[in-house]
């Protein structure tokens, strides 16, 4: 990494119940993945504000994941089919804005399953790394 | 046109007559040429004003929830698909109103039809018929002419009359063009329109299905700011992903914006990737069916990634 270039940042989002649990499990497993990935946890992936994702991708976060609870086996009752409707709806926005919806993914995971939980993660890392950096809007205004 | 108005404003009448609404909202003439402006009919006598032309581009049914009493209502099938969804939300009950549909022709662009030579005073009279390739994006792809609901029993003749309404020729539409461009350029194209944004959320004070009425984003930073474009094509992203899976494709936001946006290039997309997705799904047909959005259940098919 050269010093002009800026190292990347991801934004993973996950729900409390399973992403989280997931995370934690791959900590206790002594499993690794790159530190440019910054997590937040919310209480549940059904419940992620559209310009949560929106203001990310504004800002230059170069990829956000979401990691919520398996289907049909979610925390809440039906937390993850609703999840998964939302989050596909704001991909096809994405898609239809012209926006890199290839910078945005959703994982749905056991919360005990700490290697499917690293292996997702540094796929989407290495998926972005060859995308390169995006920049967002920042400074882009007329 | 004219015979419709005649039916329509009977109807007003009579149902006022019977003391069957405490008001009716409909349209009358605009200030400007061409325009048609929301009336509220409060008596009898005032049902004289209203109209019914292919100008009618507003969705009265975003008045509805506001509104006290029994209320009729004219409204084309687009908004009548945007009643039964008020009336899924519970923001409306079906026995307060009253429907006043009909089989609709479409809406014309004026700015078309002036540059064919069509001169402002035959406004109350001009029809698709005439001139289809004035109309609207958003009508050339419409298949629903009849009105999924409606009151107006007494006139079933015009209500269901199988005039064929000729489609234009071409009926590609603005978001088909963009479909066939890449992300960027896309992108490079709704940069250049949201430059334009005044950030008034006209789109979004005129959509009936839309609760958020764009006050949350007052605390953004102003349409005057450094990144306006794209601050304004965010908070319209946003009002576009609410809409997913309500949008009934009404035209009401994009005749709103003051700066001609083409917002129905963002929504008509949008609709026709829900339809794929869940098995054919459009708002506003039934009462039963509900917003695939609000169901839990399975997607149909899981995208992972990607």
């Amino acid at each position: 990494m050269g010093v002009s270039e800026r190292r990347l940042t991801i934004l993973g989002i996950l729900c409390e119940h399973a992403g989280a649990q997931a995370a934690e499990t791959a900590g206790m497993e002594g499993l690794i993945y790159s530190p440019d990935v910054r997590l937040m946890r919310l209480l549940c992936a059904a419940d992620i504000d559209h310009l949560l994702i929106l203001n990310a991708l504004w800002e230059g976060v170069d990829g956000i994941f979401v990691v919520g609870c398996p289907t049909e086996r979610g925390y809440f009752r039906g937390c993850s089919e609703l999840a998964q409707r939302r989050l596909q709806a704001m991909k096809d926005v994405l898609e239809v804005a012209g926006l890199p919806a290839e910078r945005f993914r959703t994982l749905w995971i056991e919360a005990s399953d700490g290697k499917g939980f690293v292996s997702f993660v540094n796929s989407f890392y290495e998926d972005i790394k060859r995308l390169g950096p995006w920049n967002g809007f920042r400074g882009k205004g007329e | 046109m004219n015979e419709l108005r005649m039916i329509l404003q009977r109807e007003a009448r009579r149902l006022m007559e019977a003391g069957q609404v405490d008001v009716v909202i409909g349209y009358a003439r605009g200030p400007y040429a061409w325009t048609t402006a929301p009336f509220f009919a409060f008596n009898k006598n005032d049902c004289i004003h209203l109209t019914v032309s292919s100008f009618c581009t507003q969705n009265l049914s975003v008045y509805l929830p506001k509104v006290e009493g029994r209320v009729a209502i004219i409204a084309k099938p687009c908004d009548v698909r945007t009643i039964i969804e008020l009336i899924q939300d519970n923001q409306v009950r079906r026995e307060n109103v009253k429907i006043l549909s009909f089989r609709c022709p479409g809406m014309l662009n004026p700015k078309v039809l002036e540059e064919k030579g069509v001169s402002p005073d035959q406004a109350g009279t001009v029809s698709s018929k005439d001139y289809p390739e004035a109309l609207y994006d958003w009508c050339r792809v419409c298949i629903h002419r009849e009105p999924p609901d409606a009151d107006l029993k007494g006139e079933p003749r015009f209500l269901f009359e199988k005039t064929d309404y000729p489609m234009p020729a071409d009926p590609t539409t603005l978001a088909d063009r963009l479909e066939k461009k890449t992300p960027a350029e896309r992108l490079n194209f709704w940069m250049g329109e949201f430059a334009r944004c005044i950030r008034c959320k006209a789109c979004m004070h005129s959509c009936p299905v839309y609760y958020g009425g764009g006050d949350q984003f007052d605390s953004i930073e102003g349409a005057t700011g450094e990144n306006q474009p794209a601050e304004n094509f965010k908070i319209v992203l946003s009002f576009v992903h609410s809409l997913a899976g309500k949008c009934t494709e009404c035209g009401a936001c994009e005749s709103a914006c003051p700066v001609r946006i083409p917002l129905l290039a963002l929504h008509i997309p949008m609709y026709r990737k829900m339809q794929q997705r869940y098995g054919g799904y459009e708002p506003g047909l039934s009462y039963d069916e509900v917003s695939p959005l609000l169901k839990a259940e399975p997607m149909p098919q899981i995208v992972e990634g990607g």
